[in-house]
């Protein structure tokens, strides 16, 4: 394939998966792998090189809005980071150990569950926790202002948080993805932060958890500049146009569809990995 | 939360946009001048054989990024788009090194340090093999 048809198509790829990576809120990097894979047959360790490399993009630029409007607890984003940080390159060392085949079965079955998690309904978690002794020397807690009113948070389980948050690392640096769902699951379901201070600091770590393992896959040659250039380039457009397009649209059907369709990906990425064929 | 609280947030919001911004622009003008001579080149990435060397560690790609010799003409192009993708990775970094600062400034003496440990660790991932 020439170069230009094959930046074009990758941009295009690209752009659509950051488009229905923005509108779930699964973000684009999971899913521009799988697509990159099953419909170019791009090798795998170049998808995640690229994949990581656009999550990193996307997360950052999200992060500004959100670190701006004091969304982002960066206190609890920086005591987690501890954990993130050391699982992604616990991740990235182990992606070179493992066969294709098996990162396929796994990058499928971790696509699945973020499918499913997108589509279970959210209840905010009940905020009755003994206080924590941890919790409160590290300040892990804050405030944020919505148009209507001043929550004031508190976070427990510091410890259970930080080991979830060395899985969601490993997985981001195994796979090249952002992991937001397990980080989101982590501050928000164990942690008890409110949901949207959850969403606003698992962005505002994703930078630096992919940072931990791009450079390990920058020495690794899984960055190649001809794949990753397009992939970052068309996941920024598509997240930005879809964050744009997203206060206009029926969100929760949408959410729903997407993810059926992200769950069908998923099946065919352990399929055809079971079957040796990634 | 205090008013270095805000500054600090500010600061670091600022960082971000401005990493991202320069990745793309850099990136793009890479991208260009790489289509520019070899829009034509066939390339294929069914099998692995990983980034060429050039493209594979900072030095090397600020290196061919800003030679002199027209020689190796084929490989600037990329070479600068690397170069975004590098600004791209450098962004986080410098968002968490501006951290240490911040905190320091609150005097929070054990967020200094958690800081400077996340710091240590992401320079350990660029020294690792």
């Amino acid at each position: 394939m020439p170069a230009y048809e094959f930046a074009l198509i990758v941009f295009f790829i690209s752009t659509t998966a950051g488009l229905v990576g923005s509108l779930t809120g699964l973000g684009g990097g999971v899913i521009v792998t799988p697509a990159l894979t099953l419909l170019l047959g791009v090798d795998i360790r170049y998808a995640i090189g690229a994949s990581l490399v656009s999550v990193i993009a996307t997360s950052s630029g999200a992060a500004a809005a959100y670190v701006r409007d004091g969304l982002s607890n960066i206190r609890i984003g920086m005591f987690l980071e501890l954990a993130t940080t050391v699982g992604a390159i616990c991740g990235a060392l182990l992606a070179s150990k493992i066969p294709t085949p098996v990162l396929a079965v796994i990058f499928g079955l971790v696509l699945l569950h973020s499918s499913w998690q997108t589509m279970q309904i959210r209840r905010d978690a009940i905020a009755d926790r003994e206080a924590n002794a941890l919790a409160t020397r590290l300040k892990l807690g804050g405030i944020y202002v919505t148009r209507a009113e001043t929550v004031s948070y508190s976070a427990g389980h510091p410890g259970a948080g930080f080991g979830l948050m060395y899985i969601a690392g490993l997985l981001s640096g195994l796979l090249g993805i952002g992991s937001g769902a397990l980080k989101v699951i982590a501050m928000d379901r164990v942690m008890g932060i409110p949901f949207k201070v959850s969403t606003a600091t698992s962005s505002f770590m994703i930078g630096v958890t992919g940072v931990a393992s791009a450079a390990i896959y920058l020495k690794r040659g899984y960055i190649h500049p001809v794949i990753a250039l397009p992939v970052m380039m068309g996941v920024l457009c598509g997240s930005m146009v879809g964050a744009r397009l997203l206060p206009r649209l029926p969100v929760k059907t949408l959410r729903r569809l997407f993810a059926g369709i992200v769950a069908v990906i998923a099946v065919q990425m352990i399929y055809e990995g079971i079957k040796g064929r990634l | 939360m205090d008013i270095q609280d805000k500054q600090l947030q500010r600061l670091i919001s600022f960082t971000l946009r401005s990493g991202v911004l320069t990745a793309v622009v850099v990136g793009l003008l890479g991208g260009i001048m790489f289509l520019r001579f070899h829009s034509t080149d066939p390339v294929a990435f069914h099998t692995f054989e990983g980034a060429h060397s050039t493209f594979a560690s900072p030095r090397e790609i600020v290196k061919e990024a800003f030679h002199t010799h027209i020689a190796g003409e084929e490989n600037r192009g990329l070479a600068i788009g690397q170069l975004g993708i590098i600004c791209l990775l450098l962004t986080p970094i410098i968002r968490v090194a501006l951290s240490i600062v911040g905190f320091a400034m609150e005097r929070d003496r054990v967020y200094v340090v958690i800081t400077a440990a996340v710091l240590a660790t992401l320079t350990c991932s660029m020294l690792l093999h």
